[in-house]
């Protein structure tokens, strides 16, 4: 049995479960006496509960975190005392569901976060805040500076940059990069360009006022390890003599292995050699299926990372960029990754059905979020800050039926592919170009373990169309659990408009339409290119899932 | 409703008892046997099935009405005996040669002894024979209270009600399925009313009982006849205020309401 097979049940009795982990022991609380078989009761403390909320953000992909008030009885003074003597912040906190007829370890995860505050309150009341943890989200990355203990003869002005970490391959006619003057003694000069992990960067095109200058004649390439990261210096041959007055630009690239990094692997990559996060921290399973989907697309994450941001920001734009949710699932505890219009297995689906399994149904048709033209801006120029580049996609049929040019004008630092940049275009135009759906779908319980990113699929009368929604994909983008009545408010984007349809060809009496696999008598159809998995103007097309 | 009476935990000789002055057999750390004192009978005490718990008054006591709230007997009656010598002495406590039965009640039972024992400080609650429910490898017990005696109300009320509560959140499909939530599990409230014009003890019988449970912030043990066994862990379903109505001096259209408190659930785990 499992939490879900209880949870599927027309009757069951939930319980709420909260875990605060104190050095002197876990504080076992709930909405009623919990008393586990095998260990600790679990205390009924708990006064209120809010809404647990969690999001993958909504079209831009922000992401939001849980953030939740508990208040708690304390009639035997265990939170006030533990306040004192070991204090309550930056504690982990646990709320999960559990069922007591099934197994205690089966309970599921609704909130994983710490504590940031709390205070006693009147009638021996007390009351913790807490925010879903995300190990390193709110840390701001790169953190490394040019120092003067690093680099004592930096010029005048250079301690205390940022030091870019640099991924993939970036280049362009001439020279995108800007170098930092971290030695300025004559004829020793050094430029430091960027820092990455492993091996050295590939330098070239170095450049001093846009004038090319030639590797062993004028400059050598340096890689110097601070801290574990090489740091990447162009060493300038005597008499070559750059000041700091010059503009130093150069070509480089970041490639391990034998591959360039494509988003996900390039996230990942960096959470885990600049963030402290290991391997461990992603979901195996959708990492391998998103790392596959770029490569398929042909997708590469090329461009540098200059300024400081919060790992969380890192994520939005890496996300918002390549149409592609990252996430934290917390019933799992794992970063997950998922690409929006990627092929999709049908089967693994759920189909919700509104006289079974909707509670209730709140449209909000978002027509002011409309796009049907895009020129997204690639190819950036750290060193002049603009795009070098932009692409142009557009959908003259959305523009006649909306009556209306609606803009989209993304900007992407990490693209350096015209073949990326028209990609990602269509892709934003083919996703807004009819009006965006973010439907709120009213579950019950049961839906609780609904995972941020899952692609379901609705059928509900009220819907839009001459039928209301029929099997209409939606993909959960952010959901917030009522823990006092047992309900979830799932915001869905319907993605019925870019999701690629899968079919069988076959003979028409012979073919099951629940069918999946190719067989004697039945094919895989493309209605789109086979190669390139669109239409001839670009749109995303209808294929197998797994040809 | 006649003879209606109650015991309140001010006149409980178990609640001021210190952690150390109760054991129980085969005591479990995270279920220790002094949770048979604290208020709530959702806090419970475990040890082994078939165990005893033994207490120790700080001087001799004589309590004739025992109280096991929220236990998991399945069947079996308790035996309560005392002892003249401490529990720790060597060789064994010496057995006082007295003893009372309570006998078996699904979750709450009760005794009140016709005849006094004689005032001892060791006082034992045996559970040997006792079964506990089918798949608890522990015996439980949420409270036990004793006492010198029991209040009864002198008059009848007017109207009395009883029935049973089960809080349940539904949520129902515009098709019409409900998944149905139970919040938790049965518990018995109770509607009293008086007309006092046709009483002559229900205000002071009200007001004591007011004071007792300082209205409402203490549970008490509602005993609805008691001839009958059954017997109800409550505490005013309005916590805050009871309303004493007069005209003409009389006290009119009195209600009080009780509930069950919560029994709380074990929860299965491997």
């Amino acid at each position: 049995m499992s939490w879900q097979t209880e949870a599927d049940k027309f009757v069951n009795e939930p319980v709420i479960l909260v875990d605060i982990f104190l050095d002197n022991g876990t504080k076992r609380l709930a909405i009623d006496f919990i008393r586990p078989e095998n260990s600790a009761p679990f205390a009924g403390r708990i006064l209120s509960l809010p809404n647990i909320a969690t999001s993958i953000g909504d079209l831009s992909r922000t992401y939001e975190a849980a953030d939740i008030e508990i208040i708690i009885a304390d009639p035997d003074r265990d939170l006030r005392t533990a306040m004192l003597e070991e204090g309550l912040k930056n504690r982990n906190l646990i709320v999960s569901v559990a069922f007591p007829n099934e197994d205690l370890a089966d309970a599921l995860v609704i909130f994983s976060g710490r504590i940031y505050k709390y205070q006693p309150l009147d009638d021996m009341r007390f009351a913790v805040w807490a925010e879903q943890y995300v190990k390193n989200f709110s840390e701001k990355y790169p953190d490394k500076r040019i120092t003067a203990t690093d680099y004592p003869n930096a010029a005048g002005g250079m301690t205390g940059l940022i030091i870019p970490i640099i991924w993939g391959t970036v280049s362009s006619a001439t020279g995108p990069l800007k170098a930092f003057m971290v030695d300025a003694t004559v004829d020793a000069e050094k430029h430091l360009i960027g820092l990455q992990h492993g091996t050295a960067l590939t330098v070239t095109n170095v450049r001093i006022n846009g004038t090319l200058k030639a590797v062993d004649t004028h400059y050598t390439i340096a890689g110097t390890t601070i801290d574990g990261k090489v740091h990447s210096v162009i060493a300038w041959k005597p008499g070559v003599n750059p000041t700091i007055s010059d503009l130093v630009t150069c070509d480089a690239a970041f490639i391990t292995g034998s591959e360039p990094m494509g988003p996900v692997a390039a996230f990942k990559s960096f959470a885990e050699n600049f963030c402290g996060y290991v391997s461990g921290d992603f979901d195996p399973m959708s990492y391998a299926d998103a790392i596959a989907e770029e490569a398929q697309r042909g997708y590469t994450l090329d461009g540098i990372m200059a300024e400081e941001k919060t790992l969380a920001a890192w994520k939005d734009e890496i996300s918002n960029e390549f149409e592609l949710d990252i996430w934290y699932d917390t019933a799992t505890g794992l970063i997950k990754f998922q690409y929006l219009g990627g092929t999709l297995d049908l089967a693994a689906a759920p189909h919700y059905y509104d006289y079974k399994d909707i509670l209730k149904y709140a449209p909000n048709q978002r027509v002011d979020l409309i796009g049907n033209w895009c020129r997204p801006g690639y190819n950036y120029d750290y060193a002049v800050q603009n795009f070098k580049n932009y692409h142009f996609y557009e959908d003259e049929a959305s523009q006649t039926l909306y009556d209306g040019v609606y803009k989209l004008n993304p900007t992407l630092y990490f693209v350096r592919s015209a073949a990326t940049a028209y990609d990602l275009a269509s892709r934003k135009v083919v996703r807004q170009r009819q009006p965006i759906a973010l439907e709120t779908f009213v579950l019950p319980l049961k839906m609780f373990s609904l995972s941020l990113g899952t692609i379901v699929r609705m059928t509900h009368y009220d819907g839009p169309g001459p039928l209301g929604y029929v099997g209409a994909f939606f993909q959960l983008r952010r959901m917030e659990l009522d823990p006092n009545n047992f309900v979830l408010y799932g915001q869905f984007e319907c993605v019925s408009n870019f999701y690629g349809y899968e079919f069988i060809l076959g003979g028409e009496g012979s073919v099951d339409e629940s069918w999946t696999d190719v067989g004697a008598d039945h094919f895989y159809g493309y209605l789109c290119d086979e190669i390139t998995g669109k239409f001839s103007n670009g749109d995303i097309g209808k294929s197998m899932n797994d040809e | 409703m006649k003879n209606l009476t109650y015991f309140t935990l001010i006149d409980d000789l178990i609640e001021p008892l210190a952690a150390a002055d109760i054991t129980i057999t085969g005591a479990i750390a995270d279920y220790p046997a002094s949770n048979i004192r604290t208020i709530e009978m959702g806090e419970t005490a475990r040890g082994a099935i078939g165990g005893k718990i033994q207490i120790t008054f700080g001087a001799g006591v004589s309590p004739r009405f025992w109280a096991l709230l929220n236990t998991n007997l399945r069947a079996g009656d308790v035996t309560i005996r005392t002892y003249t010598t401490d529990f720790l002495s060597s060789g064994g406590p010496t057995p006082s040669g007295e003893s009372r039965v309570i006998p078996w009640r699904a979750l709450d039972m009760k005794s009140y002894f016709a005849i006094p024992m004689s005032a001892q400080r060791y006082w034992e609650i045996d559970f040997n024979g006792c079964y506990c429910n089918i798949g608890d490898s522990f015996l439980e017990v949420g409270k036990v209270v004793a006492g010198l005696g029991v209040h009864t109300f002198l008059d009848d009320f007017s109207d009395f009600q009883t029935g049973v509560d089960y809080r349940n959140i539904y949520n129902e499909t515009q098709g019409g399925v409900c998944y149905a939530h139970k919040l938790e599990q049965r518990r018995r409230s109770f509607s009293l009313s008086w007309n006092a014009s046709l009483v002559a003890h229900a205000i002071p019988d009200i007001l004591e009982l007011l004071e007792y449970t300082r209205g409402g912030a203490y549970p008490f043990v509602l005993i609805p006849n008691n001839d009958a066994v059954d017997l109800y862990y409550v505490r005013s379903a309005d916590r805050t205020s009871w309303t004493e109505q007069y005209a003409r001096a009389f006290l009119t259209g009195l209600m009080l309401e009780f509930r069950e408190l919560s029994r709380g659930r074990i929860q299965i785990e491997t």
